[in-house]
Order: C-alpha cells, then sequence, then structure tokens
C-alpha cells in the first residue's frame, strides 16, 4: 500500500480539501506521535475542553494520552497504511471525559514547513451522530426482519403487477412452497387452484391482491382456499394493506396470510356437536311433553283436579326446558358467530296477536292487551321475532307478580315497525338499568319474585333485534313499572316479498 | 269405504317420540306406518305410499337430508314431506330439502295432528295431490 504524500507545499490543497470535507479536525504529529499543531476542530472532536485552556495547551503531548482508550488510537505509522476501506470505516474512541465518539481518520505524509521534517497530517471528522443513527436504522430493520421470520402468520409483498417479491418462512410453511417458488408466480398463477373456503371458484377481484388494488387501502380477513404443492387444501384468512413509495405512489401490496384450516374444521365440529346437543336434548323433552298431553286428553273426565294440575305442569315445564335450551343453543351460536337469519315476509302485528293469545292462558292473573294500528310488514325471521316477544312478555309478567295489565302495542313510525310491551309491574331500579341487556346479568335476582333463569333472555333478543337491523330500548321507573321496545326495518312495499 | 285410507308414514329414531306420534295420530284416526331410519323409510314408501311423510332429520343410518334426496328422486312429490326437527331454525331445514312443512320439537299435539289434516285432510280416503310449490308453510308456533 503507498503512502499518500504530500508536500509541505499542498498545505493549502489540504486546507482546500478540509474545507470541503465538512468540520475537520487537524492534528499534525511527528512520527512518534507527539502533537506539533492540533486544530480547533480536532481539540472538540477530542473534547478536551475541560482539560485545556486550548489547543496550543494539547501540544507536546502524544495523541493517545489525549484519549481514555489509547488502545483506539493507532501509531501515526499504521494510519498512513490504511487502506481506503479502512479509511471510510468509523471507529470508537473514548474521550478522557468518557463519552464515546466515533470517527473517520485519514493521514499523510507532509514536511514541516519550518524545520523540513517529515511529519504526519491526520485529519479526523466526528460521525457518531450518524453512526449512531445508522446503527438505529440496522438495529431496527435487524428487528423486524426477525420479527417478520419469527411470526406464524405468512408475510407477502407483491409488487403492483401481482408478482410476489418477498416472502417470510411462516408463508413458505404455509403455501408450503420455497420462496423461490413463491417469488416464481403470480398471485394469478393457475397451480394456487384459489377456491372459496368451501371450494368454489372465485374470481380475481375478490383475491386480497385486487381488492386493495380496487379500493386502494386495507382489507381484512378475506378467505379463500389454496392447493399445496403436495396437494393438500389449506384455508386461508389474508389482510392486505398498499405499500407506497416515497412519493406516495402505489408500489405494492403487503398480505398478511394466517393458516385457518384447522379453525374452520373445529368450527365444522362445533355447529355439528351444537345441532346433535340440540336434537339430543329436545327430543326427550318433546317426549315428555307428548306423553302428558296425551295423558291429559285420555283421562279428560276422568282425572281429579290433581291430576289434572300435574298433568298440566308436567306440559309447562317441559316447554320452560325447551326454551332454555333454545337459549343456550342460540346463545352459543352468537359467541361464535354462526347466527344465522332466516327471513320471510310477515306482518309483526299478527305475530304480536299470535304471541299474546298464546301467553294469556299461562298468565292467569295478568290481562295481556294488543293494539295494533295498521300494518307492519317486516322482512325477518319469523321464530326469532316469536322469542323476542316472548321473551318480553315474559318478562313483563315476571315483572308484576302481583298480575295486572301488560300492553303490547305494534305500531310503525319513520319506516319503522315498532313493538312495545308495557308492564305495571316493579320497575327496574336505575343503577341497575346500564346492565339490562348485558350477558348473565339478572335485574331481579334476589328479589323475593326472582323466577331465575339464565340471564341471556334480554341480551339474546337485542342480539336478535341488531342483526335484522333494528334498535332494542327501554324505559323504567322504579314501583312503576317498565316498557321495552323494539324496532324492526318495514319491508319493502309490493307483493312479491315472500318467504327468503 | 271401498279404498283403504294412505297412512301416515313417521320416520324417527327415537322409539319413544315414535311411539307417542304415533299414539296421538291414531288417535286421531289415523293409520300410521313408522320406521326408525331413512333406508326402512324408502322400503315402507315402496310398499305403500304415504298420504304424508313425517321425517326427522338426524337419524342413525339414512338421515333425513338423504331420505328426501332419494325420495324426491324416485317418487317427485308423491306424497308431501313434513319435517319434524329439534334443530334451532326448523323452517331452515325444511328449505333445505324443499319439503313442504315443518314441526319443531317439541311440539303440541293439536299441531302435530293439524300439520297432518293440512297435508292428508280426508283421514278415510288417499290425499288429493296439493298444488303446493314446496315452499315451507308456518306450521306450529312456538
Amino acid at each position: 500500500m503507498a503512502e499518500r504524500t504530500l508536500l509541505a507545499a499542498d498545505r493549502l490543497a489540504i486546507q482546500e480539501e478540509a474545507l470541503r470535507f465538512g468540520r475537520v479536525g487537524l492534528c499534525r504529529c511527528r512520527p512518534d506521535g507527539t502533537i506539533v499543531e492540533i486544530n480547533q476542530a480536532a481539540f472538540e472532536i477530542l473534547d478536551l475542553a475541560p482539560h485545556f485552556a486550548g489547543p496550543d495547551q494539547a501540544s507536546g503531548r502524544r495523541i493517545r494520552d489525549l484519549v481514555a482508550d489509547p488502545g483506539s488510537c493507532p501509531e501515526p505509522a499504521v494510519l498512513l497504511r490504511q487502506t481506503a476501506e479502512e479509511r471510510a470505516t468509523p471507529c470508537a474512541f473514548r474521550t478522557l471525559s468518557g463519552r464515546d465518539k466515533w470517527v473517520v481518520r485519514e493521514a499523510f505524509l507532509v514536511g514541516d514547513p519550518a524545520t523540513g521534517e517529515e511529519q504526519v497530517q491526520v485529519m479526523i471528522r466526528d460521525v457518531t451522530e450518524t453512526h449512531e443513527r445508522e446503527a438505529a436504522l440496522r438495529e431496527s430493520e435487524e428487528r423486524l426482519a426477525r420479527i417478520v421470520e419469527t411470526i406464524a402468520d405468512g408475510i407477502l409483498i407483491l409488487d403492483r403487477e401481482g408478482r410476489f417479491t418477498f416472502a417470510n418462512a411462516a408463508a413458505e410453511r404455509i403455501l408450503g412452497l420455497q420462496r423461490r417458488a413463491i417469488t416464481a408466480r403470480s398471485i394469478l398463477d393457475p397451480a394456487w387452484k384459489l377456491t372459496t373456503a368451501d371450494g368454489r371458484p372465485i374470481a380475481a377481484q375478490e383475491l386480497p391482491f385486487e381488492r386493495v388494488l380496487a379500493r386502494n387501502g386495507p382489507v381484512y380477513d378475506v378467505r379463500f382456499a389454496i392447493e399445496r404443492p403436495d396437494g393438500s387444501r389449506v384455508i386461508l384468512s389474508v389482510n392486505g394493506a398498499p405499500l407506497r413509495a416515497a412519493d406516495g405512489s402505489l408500489a405494492g401490496v403487503v398480505l398478511s396470510v394466517t393458516d385457518i384450516t384447522e379453525r374452520v374444521r373445529l368450527e365444522r365440529l362445533r355447529d355439528e356437536f351444537l345441532s346433535t346437543a340440540a336434537h339430543e336434548l329436545k327430543t326427550p323433552v318433546a317426549t315428555i311433553k307428548g306423553y302428558a298431553q296425551l295423558l291429559q286428553q285420555w283421562a279428560a273426565g276422568g282425572h281429579d283436579a290433581r291430576e289434572a294440575t300435574a298433568l298440566d305442569v308436567i306440559n309447562r315445564q317441559s316447554d320452560r326446558l325447551n326454551r332454555l335450551v333454545q337459549q343456550l343453543l342460540e346463545f352459543s351460536r352468537l359467541q361464535y358467530e354462526r347466527f344465522q337469519l332466516f327471513r320471510q315476509r310477515f306482518d309483526l302485528g299478527d305475530l304480536a296477536a299470535e304471541v299474546v293469545a298464546r301467553v294469556q292462558p299461562t298468565a292467569p292473573r295478568h290481562r295481556l292487551l294488543l293494539e295494533r294500528s295498521g300494518p307492519a310488514p317486516v322482512m325477518a325471521d319469523r321464530d326469532r321475532i316469536d322469542e323476542v316477544l316472548f321473551n318480553l312478555l315474559d318478562n313483563a309478567i315476571k315483572a308484576s307478580p302481583k298480575g295486572g295489565d301488560v300492553e303490547t302495542r305494534v305500531y310503525t313510525s319513520a319506516g319503522e315497525a315498532i313493538v312495545s310491551v308495557k308492564d305495571y309491574g316493579v320497575g327496574i331500579p336505575a343503577e341497575k338499568q346500564p346492565h339490562i341487556f348485558e350477558r348473565f346479568y339478572q335485574a331481579h335476582a334476589g328479589a323475593p319474585y326472582d323466577r331465575g333463569g339464565m340471564g341471556i333472555g334480554l341480551y339474546l333478543s337485542r342480539e336478535i333485534i341488531t342483526r335484522h337491523g333494528g334498535r332494542m330500548w327501554f324505559q323504567s321507573e322504579l314501583g312503576r313499572g317498565s316498557t321495552f321496545y323494539f324496532s324492526l326495518p318495514l319491508a319493502e312495499g309490493g307483493a312479491d316479498g315472500h318467504a327468503g | 269405504m271401498a279404498t283403504q285410507a294412505r297412512p301416515v308414514l313417521v320416520v324417527e329414531d327415537d322409539t319413544d317420540l315414535l311411539g307417542m306420534v304415533e299414539l296421538v295420530l291414531q288417535g286421531a284416526g289415523y293409520r300410521v306406518v313408522t320406521a326408525a331410519e331413512g333406508a326402512e323409510a324408502l322400503q315402507k314408501v315402496a310398499a305403500e305410499m304415504p298420504a304424508v311423510i313425517l321425517l326427522d332429520m338426524k337419524m342413525p343410518g339414512m338421515d333425513g337430508w338423504e331420505f328426501a334426496r332419494h325420495f324426491r328422486a324416485r317418487y317427485d312429490r308423491q306424497a308431501p314431506i313434513v319435517v319434524l326437527t329439534a334443530a334451532e331454525n326448523a323452517r331452515q331445514r325444511a328449505e333445505e330439502i324443499g319439503a313442504e312443512g315443518y314441526l319443531g320439537k317439541p311440539f303440541e299435539i293439536d299441531d302435530l295432528i293439524a300439520v297432518v289434516e293440512k297435508y292428508a285432510p280426508q283421514r278415510g280416503e288417499g290425499i288429493t295431490q296439493k298444488s303446493g310449490r314446496g315452499e315451507p308453510e308456518s306450521a306450529a308456533a312456538g
């Protein structure tokens, strides 16, 4: 390595270069490292102010005595032999005050302007700030890379044309392909054998990549299935978001991919279990109820009053047990978001009349009144709305243990059909009112008229109404009674709105 | 009557429930044929076309869905099917197999008689085919 040699006459050139270089520390020393001259910038870079009055006082010292860790300070001869790469590489040192700094150094052989003695001109530049910024950036990039490689979700990056440009380890595992194989495919490659989660064909515009492009924004939980090279099918849930270049233009799309094959399988198992449970629990109830009614029929006139009452109780309690089973099942479905509505067109007033007529015989101390003002056609799940009405009437009856009127009104207002059920019973204390629709909440727990229950009736009712696009609310005053309301959107007019 | 009335076919795997339904319908004057699952039900149908079929859905052996498919393929709508189900949404079950009616379990025995009466109005005669298009209708409340 040739030493870079400048003559004393070239000092102007050095200074010129130094100026161009930025804020450069200059330190001229003898071959043994003794300082002949040090400028203000070098004095500051070495952080000498706490120890010397000024640069002149530092002259005559050896450079390595002006730092806390002499080992970091090579002899001038070593500096002269630095390669270009070494000259550009930041070196760490610690100042006498204990601060860690990063510098780049260059050295030239010069002649002393006065004596012509051979000396070394060292130039140092403080790169601590840049170095720390770059180190932080590298650390952050490293951290992100580790995260991306460690997470269980597949991460894929596509360019604007739909070509894969990046895939993490999880993506390899989920897709069953090496990175190279992934990046060799486009999103629309037929080899993916894309279908919907239940195996039907899927259109390109339903895929997350196309949807991100179409809306120029993120999409979430797009579900579809692909085939792996080994022939197994994987159901994926994919989130996607646009990637933007510095100027804000679209650079590509990032996708995060979760393998939900197992989850979907468990969901199906759970659905099967729920419907099996429904069958297993309701069949005995149906049998008990049926035989109780048969006994009532056969012995009509032949039973004494006690027997008739007993059979009536068996029948009613069977109904109650059935409702509890039904509520539990629906509650489970709601928790798992497996709740489907089966809509048909019907008149809400007709249904209310039906439910009122059905409930009245079970509440001999109450008078159930119904007021209807005009038709109230809705497009709704009739059985579910039946449950809601039953539940509100049942609550109204329970809440007025001394008997009395329960008034049901069905009317329309501003595009909605509205039902109100009013009782003149115990009412709900103000402090309990905010919790009335919460799961497992029992407003009357502990009260003398408390008849138990699971605390899911009103929660379920409101969920059912909300999922129809309606609302449920109430007014209540302690000791005066409560009125519960719900609304459903009125069905579109026209004759052709039959069962859906 | 010169001709014997077509029976009501009840397909249900729970013996006690089946016995109860049989008693109710016999009490209402119907002749009842029973089967514990779909394959047996198809044999009963082959022997004699019922006036109406009360069909449980979940059964060991051939279930209600499969029975309905076989029945429709062979006999189209020669007998209406009324789904007898414990499913939370009985109407949905009925629609799945294109049944004429449904009855959710548990049911009032009056509703059971009513739904059979609707599709087999003449207890002593064969039924006249309904012009119904297979739309499930509300047969029972609650």
